[in-house]
């Protein structure tokens, strides 16, 4: 069986991804969509979020509705009438070629998601028309029903967002409760699947003609999972499942194990996807468009190949370089300062003794800004100049290790170049890749 | 001359970060020592030399004046003069004794028609976004100054090879004539593997404008119609500026130029562009050298375009397809080493080694064996899948169209017909607004693979298939396939198709075809292999050019120790730092102008007149 998760109190849940599970649950009388709201706490959470977000003025989208809710068994048997009837008839042809010229990567097409969520809608109302809207719509009520963040679900509940979805959707369906749920959260699938159908168009695929059914098995996306409860009057079972102990079938997963277009549409089940036949139908018809399509005309490159970006580009990641180097140089200069003015309290600093070490201090702080200036070319150029930049990158690394050596207070000058060292690394390394990129 | 020790070094060190990872997947300052160490390795085993017997090669050259290149290639190593020299045999990048020629069966397994059909045709035309038809131009433009095996051999009896059930092609079998092995043994090639001879200069010597021979060269700088030689120094160009034309029994006419095999439209527009611009070296030379003879001005201006074409392949078009900053950090480092451009332009070069200033201008080295192109090379320069099928040809100055033409449309005698209908701005234009193929499975262009050609015996038009022939040409030649090819340079080579690539079609496909991945030949292992990120190739690809692409460069003289201003003179040597695609393209066809100032790279799509 699958994964038993029993806390009292807190959790009661199965989750599957066997197949040969997932059709035994789907098929069992004891597992239905009630949902009655009871039982442990993050049972009664998971359950609630489901009645108030896959619902309509309260009302269950027939997907969640339960096996016995006669109304939503008539309305399932008459929309798979209706879509296999379409699938067998053919789709609208600006359906199928505003898919297929988005799957092509055509400029001028419709947004993928807009052109899949408008295909779905059609089946629903022929004058549907995606929108912006109606899309964001669509991204928040399927982001509401799998989110497990309950700061984020109170957010969209007490805003009104949710609601407002629902209710955008719906009136583009003309109030068909199915269509809601197609347009709001199963077309989501099927944009991950044309998303895939576009990748085996993009450079470097090469589209196999004949691969049809390879395509269509490949851009099937099964829902991630599925949600049963089990009934109150659940008599004594061999396996865990007692009264309330909530089951998810996890589809996406069952779907990698057995590709089977079974699995994802839980054909034979009470349950079974309504659109078993119309969502393949579809599939192929875009792909098999998509192949006559000729490929859009060269385009513009982008603005990675032109000079004006990459060369701004360039410039901000030599700016960047430079603040950090001139920092740098900046503080060192102030050492190399200070190590001449006060040599003593220099010494004292480092836990040196001052009468043997004072010397070499100033000596030290000489060397330090005639660093500084020799490295002023470097600073000023550092592209073109490179030399004093990349010894002084590793030669930071050389002088923190060497610090890291001599312990005790040195060790905040091993921070301080340590620091530093890699801090330039990463803006000079940033810098070069850029330069680079803006030449041919 | 032994290897330095900061070479060594740089080999140990890409031998500790393989263990870890790939180079590409490394930042670039671990990545690019480790490119150094690989190519560090490579020249001390990877380089073999097949030439045992020097002296049945006749130089035409003399090492006098040492400051030219001879026609033929020879005394670019004073002390070898044969080295390099047209005539001269190809080398290998692989042990010798791992090149003996495929023999039947292993030689037709599998069926190379069989490949042809099933894994290399084109099924519909896949571009490369950003890279226009100029850099299928280009690459051959560079292969015809390195290498050709000349006329294959009539002598021999042919491949027949069987024509798999159900495919269209005419007759039962495929003849291919095969290729022509060197016939000059000596007793020292007593139990080694046939070798071939190159008919052109190894050298980077732009022997395509100039010829490899003193004959070709005085060809191109004489006017057909009278035989009179050029006193001026330039390369004759008819009043249009166009090539003149040869006549060619094979194709009537043809446009004349120091290699004109395989013509066709892009290879003329190169060929065009680069014959001006030699006028235009010896222009700028004169106004220096006023009084020099034509013959001075023609060597030097040679040696010039010579290293602009290099420095264009070195420092554009490569790069154009290495799109990484790994890639092109490489490739301007070859040409101006670590210290960068700019440094290279405004100070002397840095000692005598390559990694400060680059290659030009360092010491010349031959590393493990004496220079020549090798047949591993040409094997992995196998680019047709850039072509496209279809040219449609538009003007620059509204994208309007003018004709459209196929591949047979513009080959030949066709490439300079067209001038007549479309003129050269507008084919340049043309070429850059247009996409070159990618190199991937199923993008062999569809022309290539039944292309009509009249072979000399025998005399009948007969058709060919360049994939099938790719293919035969590997294998007969002893060019190991894929894996092997990988292991010999210290890659790991693919257990399973499922390593080889991911595409999962492909995986299947090549399963259909090949009993077993050690059988993928070499071509269609690179053109399956997943690539690294921003490339236009294969990793096992760029080994061979991070090895040969230095290798051509540090052998020849005139790119090492001779590029100097004694050499090419110093406007000679400022002309090659200044210039580029970029400007040779502005100043022979300065209306294109406005469709590539904006682009970084002119290899790159052009914009669209109107776009």
């Amino acid at each position: 069986m699958g994964r038993l998760l029993r806390i009292p109190f807190l959790i009661d849940l199965i989750r599957t991804d066997n197949p040969t599970e997932i059709e035994a649950f789907a098929s069992d009388k004891q597992l239905d969509r009630n949902f009655l709201g009871r039982g442990p706490l993050f049972n009664r959470i998971l359950t609630r979020k489901v009645r108030s977000v896959l619902a309509l003025d309260g009302v269950p989208l027939p997907p969640v509705a339960p096996r016995a809710d006669q109304e939503r068994a008539r309305a399932q048997a008459e929309l798979q009438a209706r879509l296999d009837a379409a699938a067998s008839a053919g789709f609208g042809d600006d359906t199928v070629t505003d898919i297929a010229r988005a799957v092509r990567g055509f400029k001028d097409a419709p947004a993928l998601e807009h052109a899949v969520q408008q295909a779905v809608g059609r089946a629903f109302a022929k004058d549907y028309r995606a929108t912006e809207e109606s899309w964001a719509a669509a991204q928040l009520l399927d982001k509401a029903a799998h989110s497990m963040n309950p700061l984020a679900g109170m957010l969209w509940r007490s805003t009104g967002q949710i609601t407002r979805a629902q209710r955008l959707l719906s009136e583009k369906v003309h109030y068909d409760r199915a269509g809601v749920h197609g347009t709001g959260i199963a077309v989501h699938n099927l944009v991950r699947g044309f998303a895939i159908m576009r990748s085996l168009f993009a450079y470097p695929n090469v589209p196999d003609p004949a691969a049809g059914e390879a395509v269509v098995a490949r851009c099937l996306k099964a829902p991630e999972s599925v949600l049963r409860e089990a009934v109150p009057e659940s008599g004594p079972r061999a396996d865990a499942i007692r009264p309330g102990t909530l089951v998810v079938l996890d589809l996406k997963a069952a779907q990698q194990r057995d590709a089977r277009p079974e699995i994802a549409f839980m054909t034979g089940s009470w349950s079974q996807c309504p659109a078993a036949a119309w969502v393949p139908a579809l599939i192929r018809a875009v792909w098999d468009r998509a192949l006559q399509l000729q490929p859009p005309s060269p385009q513009r490159v982008g603005d990675l190949f032109r000079l004006e970006f990459t060369r701004a580009e360039a410039t901000r990641r030599r700016a960047t370089y430079r603040s950090i180097l001139g920092c740098n140089l900046a503080l060192q200069f102030a050492l190399g300062i200070l190590m001449l003015a006060a040599p003593l309290w220099f010494c004292r600093s480092l836990g040196l003794v001052p009468s043997s070490a004072a010397d070499l201090v100033r000596i030290w702080g000489v060397m330090l800004l005639m660093l500084v200036a020799l490295y002023a070319a470097g600073w000023f150029d550092p592209i073109y100049t490179r030399w004093p930049n990349m010894v002084g990158i590793v030669g930071r690394y050389a002088t923190a290790m060497l610090y890291l050596f001599l312990r005790g207070r040195f060790l905040w000058l091993a921070l301080f170049d340590g620091v530093f060292a890699a801090a330039l690394t990463w803006a000079y390394s940033q810098a070069i890749r850029a330069e680079l990129m803006s030449r041919p | 001359m032994p290897i330095p020790l900061y070479e060594r070094a740089l080999a140990w060190f890409a031998k500790a970060t393989d263990q870890i990872g790939l180079w590409y997947r490394w930042p670039l300052a671990i990545a690019i020592p480790t490119v150094l160490g690989h190519r560090a390795a490579m020249r001390e085993r990877n380089l073999y030399d097949t030439e045992r017997n020097p002296s049945v090669l006749k130089p035409q050259g003399s090492g006098s004046p040492r400051d030219e290149r001879a026609p033929d290639g020879s005394y670019n190593d004073l002390g070898r003069p044969w080295m390099g020299m047209a005539g001269a045999r190809f080398g290998r990048n692989v042990p010798i004794d791992a090149t003996f020629g495929e023999k039947e069966p292993e030689l037709y397994d599998p069926n190379p028609r069989l490949i042809s059909r099933t894994l290399l045709a084109r099924r519909q035309f896949i571009p490369v976004p950003y890279l226009n038809v100029l850099v299928v131009g280009w690459i051959q433009f560079m292969l015809h100054d390195w290498l050709s095996h000349g006329p294959n051999d009539p002598n021999l009896p042919p491949h027949k090879i069987p024509v798999p059930e159900g495919d269209d092609w005419p007759g039962r079998k495929m003849i291919v004539l095969r290729s022509r092995a060197d016939a000059l043994v000596s007793s020292a090639d007593a139990g080694q593997p046939a070798a071939y001879r190159n008919t052109e200069t190894h050298w980077w010597d732009a022997s395509q404008v100039y010829g490899s021979s003193r004959e070709r060269q005085l060809a191109v700088r004489s006017d057909p119609a009278t035989g009179q030689l050029r006193t001026d120094g330039k390369l004759h160009l008819q009043t249009d500026d166009h090539l003149p034309l040869e006549k060619h029994i094979r194709h009537g006419e043809l446009e004349l130029a120091g290699m004109n095999g395989n013509w066709w439209v892009g290879l003329s527009v190169m060929h065009t562009l680069f014959a001006r611009e030699h006028n235009a070296i010896v222009d700028r030379l004169r106004i220096d050298y006023p009084n020099a003879d034509g013959e001075w001005l023609f060597q030097k201006a040679r040696l010039v375009n010579a290293a602009l074409i290099a420095k264009i392949h070195t420092t554009e078009w490569t790069p154009a397809l290495m799109n990484s900053p790994t890639g092109r950090f490489g490739m301007r480092g070859n040409w101006w080493g670590l210290m960068g451009e700019h440094h290279n332009h405004a100070f002397e070069h840095m000692g005598r080694d390559e990694i400060f200033s680059g290659i030009p201008g360092s010491r010349t080295d031959q590393h493990a064996a004496p220079y020549a192109m090798t047949e591993e090379f040409i094997a992995i320069y196998r680019m047709h899948s850039l072509l496209p099928d279809h040219f449609s040809f538009r003007r620059h100055k509204d994208d309007g169209k003018l004709t459209e033409r196929d591949f047979p449309g513009v080959m030949a005698a066709n490439a300079h017909n067209l001038y007549a209908h479309v003129p050269f701005e507008d084919v340049v234009y043309s070429l850059a607004t247009s996409n070159a193929g990618a190199l991937v499975l199923h993008n062999f262009p569809s022309a290539l693979r039944r292309l009509n050609k009249k072979d000399i015996p025998p005399q009948e038009p007969i058709s060919v298939d360049l994939a099938t022939i790719d293919l035969l040409r590997d294998r007969e030649r002893g060019v190991p396939r894929y894996c092997a090819f990988r292991r010999h340079f210290g890659l790991r080579a693919p257990k399973t198709f499922e390593e080889l690539t991911d595409n999962v079609e492909w995986q299947r496909e090549l399963k259909d075809v090949y009993s077993t991945v050690e059988k993928v030949d070499l071509l269609v292992g690179t053109l399956a292999e997943k690539r690294p990120p921003g490339f236009g190739f294969s990793d096992t690809a760029f080994r061979v050019f991070t090895l040969m692409a230095s290798r051509r460069l540090k052998s020849d003289r005139f790119f090492s120790t001779d590029f100097t201003p004694e050499v090419y003179t110093p406007a000679g040597i400022q002309w090659v730092k200044e210039q580029n695609l970029r400007s040779v393209i502005e100043r022979h066809c300065p209306s294109v102008r406005s469709q590539f100032a904006e682009l970084r790279n002119v290899f790159f799509l052009w914009d669209r007149a109107g776009s």
